[in-house]
């Protein structure tokens, strides 16, 4: 009998120890809801005009600015409007787009408690235009993949114009391999777009992946768009340079961390000679990823076709009075995970 | 503190069973199965593995005590990737109770003899939500619930094998609301069912023979 409590006894704390090393029997999230909360203080002064500073040691980290805030009267209502354009809500867990279903919940701070302001509003919106790059690298070291890449480089661009059908949207292409072998300038004619992709001719075994990226990241240096963004294939590292400023990843990402582009990078690993590290920093508020497969590949266009077009106009919008003394906000923003 | 009450609890029950109106005492360690499900639509139901330990006195057929129900495998709900489809993180419940039941063991004399057994608990429950990025294996936020009661109930037999100890059969079933909150705002209100089948051994003492 004791041998049988003892046995007992065993399989009990084996089962409990065999089962915690195992996942299958965990549950599935089927949508991923959560709040952001963005902290600020509003000031509207004669002098200094309207202001609403972001508090960023409260605000969730998962909001990410872009360009700098405008502040405007609009002369048809009267009231104060400031917008924060081009906003992308993303962490490690992924891109959130906000539930526009639900409104945002404004919240002053009155005597130390968090009072809901009836009178104030904030509202996100979908970006009113967007601009993307394509960098697409055609080496010769694709082999037969080139026709797939270009493929599926083109069903990304068709998403994009169908995603953002009430939006102004461009988009450019730049080809590259030893040096930029094709470029088309911001389109917003799908064909246009398409026919650059296809027209693309693979190019010799070299990548010059830093040098096309700049050249991406300028092409949208004098755009006006309120969500800015390159994309960059490449199977492949950088492995040659016409300027010794591209002959590290530096140089491409001090001008991403400076701009207001969002940096996308996908490392096809089928070959095996990705410069993962490097792509994975260049990825500079935006995704990156190394798919191995072009079955994987065509996912992770579709996924970044998604993150890319998830860019928002945020408008806080309040009366005119002047306000010397900062008041602080509390915004409460409804998102879905991606 | 909790630990202190704890203790404090423990040493009363070990106290009252060795006096005079004592008349039992219980030691008993469980796990087994559990699936945990909540009224969440888009969060399915996980299985978990559950770890309790109880000590408990009093009279032959009912005795008070304290408890402490754990899990080895947590509550935890995985989220897949829409366009890759790959595992992305996972969400895990990390929940360990703190509690007291009442138990009522029919047998005549639960020493020696197999007997039904319903108990009745209530607990405090100290849970985190633990969020963990699976490709990196990097834990991206962790945060505490809410401090939140539980009760809990069970259904079973306990059936001697040897001197004094016993087998234990039984489901459980554990009831608590769970609330997430960051700087005052709600970010997650649920409520939380748990079912349990539970297998394990107890010790049970009979001071009056």
């Amino acid at each position: 009998m004791k041998k049988l409590f003892l046995g007992i006894g065993f399989v009990l704390v084996a089962l409990a120890m065999a089962l915690s090393g195992c996942d299958k029997f965990y549950g599935t999230i089927e949508r991923y809801e959560t709040n952001l909360l963005l902290f600020g203080e509003f000031t509207n002064t004669i002098n200094a005009g309207a202001e609403l500073s972001v508090d960023n040691g409260l605000t969730s980290p998962e909001i990410q600015f872009g360009s700098s805030d405008t502040a405007f009267v609009d002369s048809g209502t009267n009231r104060i409007n400031i917008e924060f354009r081009d906003m992308r809500f993303y962490s490690d867990l992924g891109t959130y787009q906000v539930d526009l279903e639900k409104g945002i919940l404004v919240e002053e701070l009155n005597e130390g408690e968090w009072e809901e302001d009836p009178e104030s509003f904030l509202t996100a919106k979908p970006s009113r235009s967007l601009d993307v790059v394509l960098v697409i690298d055609v080496s010769s070291s694709l082999g037969s993949d080139v026709a797939l890449v270009k493929q599926y480089a083109s069903q990304f661009v068709e998403y994009l114009f169908s995603q953002n059908s009430n939006t102004n949207t461009r988009i450019g292409v730049i080809g590259f391999s030893e040096g930029i072998v094709g470029e088309l300038g911001l389109s917003s004619s799908i064909n246009e777009v398409n026919n650059a992709i296809n027209g693309l001719q693979e190019g010799l075994n070299a990548t010059t992946l830093y040098e096309a990226m700049n050249a991406g990241v300028d092409a949208l240096q004098n755009s006006t768009a309120e969500g800015l963004a390159v994309v960059t294939f490449t199977d492949g590292r950088n492995n040659s340079f016409t300027d010794q400023a591209f002959a590290t990843s530096d140089f491409v990402y001090s001008k991403l961390v400076e701009s207001n582009v969002s940096s996308y990078t996908i490392g096809f690993t089928g070959k095996g000679s990705v410069d993962e590290q490097a792509l994975s920093r260049l990825a500079v508020g935006g995704l990156y990823a190394f798919p191995e497969t072009t079955d994987d590949l065509l996912k992770v266009f579709n996924k970044f076709a998604n993150s890319v077009s998830s860019t928002y106009l945020l408008t806080y919008d309040r009366n005119v009075s002047e306000i010397v003394e900062p008041v602080r906000y509390r915004f409460t923003i409804p998102v879905i995970l991606y | 503190m909790r630990r202190v009450w704890f203790g404090f609890l423990c040493s009363l029950l070990v106290g009252i069973s060795f006096g005079s109106n004592g008349q039992n005492l219980l030691l008993e360690v469980k796990s087994g199965y559990g699936i945990a499900h909540t009224n969440r639509l888009d969060y399915k139901f996980s299985g978990f593995v559950p770890l309790h330990m109880s000590l408990g006195g009093g009279l032959k057929n009912l005795q008070i005590g304290v408890d402490v129900m754990m899990n080895p495998l947590e509550v935890g709900h995985i989220f897949y990737d829409e366009f890759t489809e790959e595992r992305r993180f996972i969400e895990k419940t990390k929940q360990r109770v703190y509690g007291g039941f009442l138990r009522l063991n029919t047998a005549a004399e639960p020493e020696d003899n197999a007997g039904f057994i319903a108990k009745f608990g209530m607990g405090y429950v100290d849970a985190t939500r633990e969020v963990v990025v699976l490709e990196s294996d990097q834990t991206y936020s962790k945060k505490k619930f809410e401090p939140t009661f539980l009760v809990n109930g069970e259904l079973g037999v306990s059936i001697p094998f040897v001197s004094m100890g016993h087998i234990y059969f039984g489901y459980g079933f554990h009831y608590n609301k769970m609330t997430l909150k960051e700087h005052g705002i709600v970010l997650d209100d649920y409520k939380q069912f748990r079912h349990l089948i539970l297998l394990g051994v107890n010790l049970s003492v009979d001071f009056t023979n």
